[in-house]
């Protein structure tokens, strides 16, 4: 038996993989060879290792998470009509159903199309530099630069659309700031607050954290549907990135 | 209530029923979440790995050929989102892995926890095929078979692959043993 062999029995007696003859050949080749019956000592003792691991529970409001944008990003079952199964059912509807869908596509038609090449365009309700994603069941990444050092900007909200949670990171000190209209949006509690090396300061309408490499802060909130949190990270050294979070 | 199968689940939530799909977030979210765990290390990164993994997975529920298992064909999508928050992750910031400690259940356990971070810090210094086979074979208790269908690579690569991420990973773990005794006896 060459020592690839060997090694492969080995590695497959610990997997449990292993034939009563195979199991019988390595047993006869551990008893005669002392470096084998040591490497088997220590593959074993790996895998008990590895095995033994504890699975971790993961956050308690995953499944919600997930569930809530399932449901934001599609809204009809995933396996919808065929074109042809649509068609094919229009057809066999009562005339009267027929010509009202018929006409009622027409006016929707119609008021696309006034929309968009015949009456102007209204200027966009937001800044170049806005995340215009729904926000509400879901998470946005925004990438940054800051002359030169990168990092990311994460902002996630739950169900309900009152929890936001906002975690930084980047590898240099940096201050992240949130402001908000504190007039029609209440901050009603901030938590999981994880800010290496700085403070976080709360004061209406603005929350600052300070900190190197990850910065998170949850963020309860009343009234924050359709409002806007502006995000500014300013590098300890220089330069400054800012982003706008639309809260649908 | 009749406990329904994976496979019932898919066609329930192919017919429409999302509550279906939500049974099936409930069974396996714990599993995904802790194959993206040992993949990416870090806890809110695995989360929103597995928020993707089960978003995408409804998304493309049509593409799902019901003759595989549906959890192997989720555990693949998971494989591949948690490949790419690494990627992203690399590209932005730089691992430098300081501040990215796995949360564990109980942290009064103090020795199976330095023993499960050992673990963790050897599992992020293979690379991603290593560390992948490793967690899949290791701590989902996956057969050959299964890792092979979801790497989408034959029952042999994975095996070699296994075998050689063992021997890489025993010496990790050797070596960060001495680096530790050095450290000790300098203090």
């Amino acid at each position: 038996m060459t020592g690839a062999q060997l090694r492969e029995l080995i590695n497959r007696d610990v997997d449990g993989d292993l034939s009563p003859n195979e199991h019988r050949d390595l047993t006869a080749a551990l008893r005669r060879n002392a470096s084998a019956r040591k490497l088997h000592a220590e593959i074993k003792a790996l895998g008990t290792a590895l095995s033994s691991v504890r699975q971790v529970e993961p956050p308690a409001n995953l499944g919600n998470r997930i569930r809530a944008d399932v449901r934001s990003r599609i809204s009809t079952p995933p396996l919808r009509r065929t074109r042809l199964e649509s068609l094919r059912a229009l057809v066999q509807t009562p005339s009267v159903l027929r010509y009202g869908t018929f006409f009622a596509g027409g006016l929707v038609t119609g008021a696309l199309l006034f929309m968009f090449l015949i009456h102007p365009q209204p200027a966009p309700n937001v800044s170049a530099d806005v995340a215009t994603g729904t926000l509400l069941t879901h998470s946005e990444t925004f990438p940054f630069d800051l002359n030169g050092a990168k990092g990311t900007l994460t902002a996630i909200s739950t169900e309900t659309g009152k929890e936001l949670t906002f975690r930084l990171t980047s590898g240099i000190a940096t201050t992240t700031k949130l402001t908000y209209d504190a007039s029609r949006v209440k901050l009603e509690n901030v938590r999981e607050v994880q800010s290496a090396g700085g403070p976080v300061v709360v004061n209406a309408g603005v929350v600052e954290m300070t900190g190197t490499g990850s910065q998170k802060c949850t963020l309860v909130f009343s009234g924050v549907r359709d409002s806007r949190i502006a995000v500014q990270v300013a590098a300890a050294g220089g330069g400054t990135f800012n982003k706008e979070i639309q809260v649908h | 209530m009749t406990e329904h199968n994976d496979e019932d689940l898919v066609r329930q939530c192919r017919a429409g029923e999302l509550k279906s799909f939500d049974l099936l977030v409930e069974r396996h979210q714990r599993a995904i979440f802790n194959l993206a765990l040992r993949m990416v290390r870090d806890s809110d990164d695995a989360a929103d790995v597995s928020q993707s993994v089960f978003v995408k997975a409804y998304e493309n529920l049509e593409r799902f050929d019901p003759q595989y298992k549906f959890f192997s064909w989720l555990y693949r999508i998971a494989v591949n989102e948690s490949l790419n928050a690494l990627g992203q992750k690399k590209r932005f910031e730089g691992l430098d892995g300081n501040d990215l400690a796995v949360e564990t259940p109980d942290e009064k356990d103090d020795e199976a926890v330095n023993e499960e971070r050992r673990i963790q810090d050897g599992l992020m210094m293979l690379n991603v095929d290593q560390r992948a086979v490793i967690v899949l074979k290791h701590m989902q208790g996956l057969s050959y078979r299964e890792i092979g269908q979801i790497l989408d690579l034959p029952e042999k690569t994975i095996k070699s692959r296994l075998f050689s991420a063992r021997q890489t990973f025993k010496d990790i773990l050797k070596k960060k043993g001495v680096r530790r005794n050095d450290r000790s006896t300098a203090s």
